[in-house]
């Protein structure tokens, strides 16, 4: 029988490692950031199997991680709590030049946003889901991913001028 | 491109279709023939999406491999420390002969230099026969 980890947890690797992309932007410390998301899963299972939101906390934990690694990477100067991922971290080299230019879109929305647009546009997870993951309410993101769409609008009308 | 699909388009900028609408919006925005903006930006996405994580490994077995390898090094501290202990104990035990032997040695030697200091007195006891000696030849 698989346990609650295996069940419930692990199966978010994938987004969590692509949620850790839209932060950390490397690769490799977004697998690190994950590594260590699951383990501290791992380790917490039987408190998870308890409360009614084990996604919720994963991905709380996944940005304490990634933070974590962007402040030991030097790249922070301020910082005011753990929902506060609003910083420049360039991206890695290797991407594409079509992702690079999501991510230039990206770094322009505010925090809420760019976690809403990234969890629709990527992952495709509608608005329920996507409350849960980020423990808001539906209305909240609703409104918040109107606003980062129009922000896209204008985005690539302007793109390249 | 939009003119296909512009109250879909109209309703997705809004923030309003769902995520099946969505589908057919990318869909159909993939069999453009023209690279636009909005086609790059959603290859973009796509490739977002192929994203996955190549060295994540389950926390179970590394949670094994960390529990065998605390048992392993607990085994071999107690086994070091019981190397330590015997070799200690054996050290101790030569140590103790090496002490009772050149204690052995030291009274042998004071017993030998005090049957060398008896060895005069030996002489001494013969003195008289010297004396008997030359008053029997005195005699004869």
């Amino acid at each position: 029988m698989k346990s609650f980890f295996e069940s419930h947890l692990w199966p978010l690797k994938n987004r969590l490692y692509r949620f850790a992309i839209l932060w950390l932007k490397d690769r490799d410390k977004a697998q690190d950031a994950v590594q260590d998301t699951m383990y501290k899963g791992f380790i917490n299972q039987e408190y998870l199997a308890t409360i009614s939101n084990p996604t919720g906390w994963m991905v709380k934990t996944l940005k304490h991680e990634a933070l974590q690694q962007i402040r030991e990477a030097g790249k922070w100067e301020t910082m005011d709590d753990v929902g506060d991922l609003a910083m420049e971290v360039s991206p890695e080299v290797d991407f594409s030049r079509k992702t690079k230019m999501v991510f230039k879109f990206i770094e322009k929305l505010p925090e809420r946003q760019k976690e809403i647009f990234f969890l629709r546009e990527v992952e495709g997870l509608t608005h329920k889901e996507m409350a849960t993951y980020l423990e808001i309410n539906e209305g909240q993101v609703k409104v918040e991913l109107h606003r980062a769409r129009k922000k896209l609008k204008s985005f690539l009308e302007n793109y390249g001028k | 491109m939009e003119n296909k699909h512009k109250d879909l388009w109209e309703k997705y900028w809004k923030g309003e279709t769902s995520v099946a609408e969505e589908k057919i919006l990318f869909q159909a925005l993939e069999e453009e023939p023209e690279d636009g903006e909005l086609k790059t930006f959603y290859s973009g996405i796509q490739s977002l999406r192929a994203e996955r994580p190549k060295g994540i490994h389950l926390p179970l077995q590394s949670f094994l491999w960390q529990k065998m390898a605390a048992v392993m090094l607990a085994f071999l501290t107690v086994a070091a420390c019981w190397w330590g202990y015997r070799s200690y104990e054996q050290e101790q035990e030569a140590r103790a002969y090496r002490q009772v032997v050149e204690a052995m040695g030291k009274i042998q030697f004071n017993l030998k230099k005090g049957t060398s200091h008896l060895e005069s007195m030996e002489k001494i006891k013969y003195l008289n026969s010297a004396a008997n000696w030359y008053e029997n030849d005195k005699n004869n």
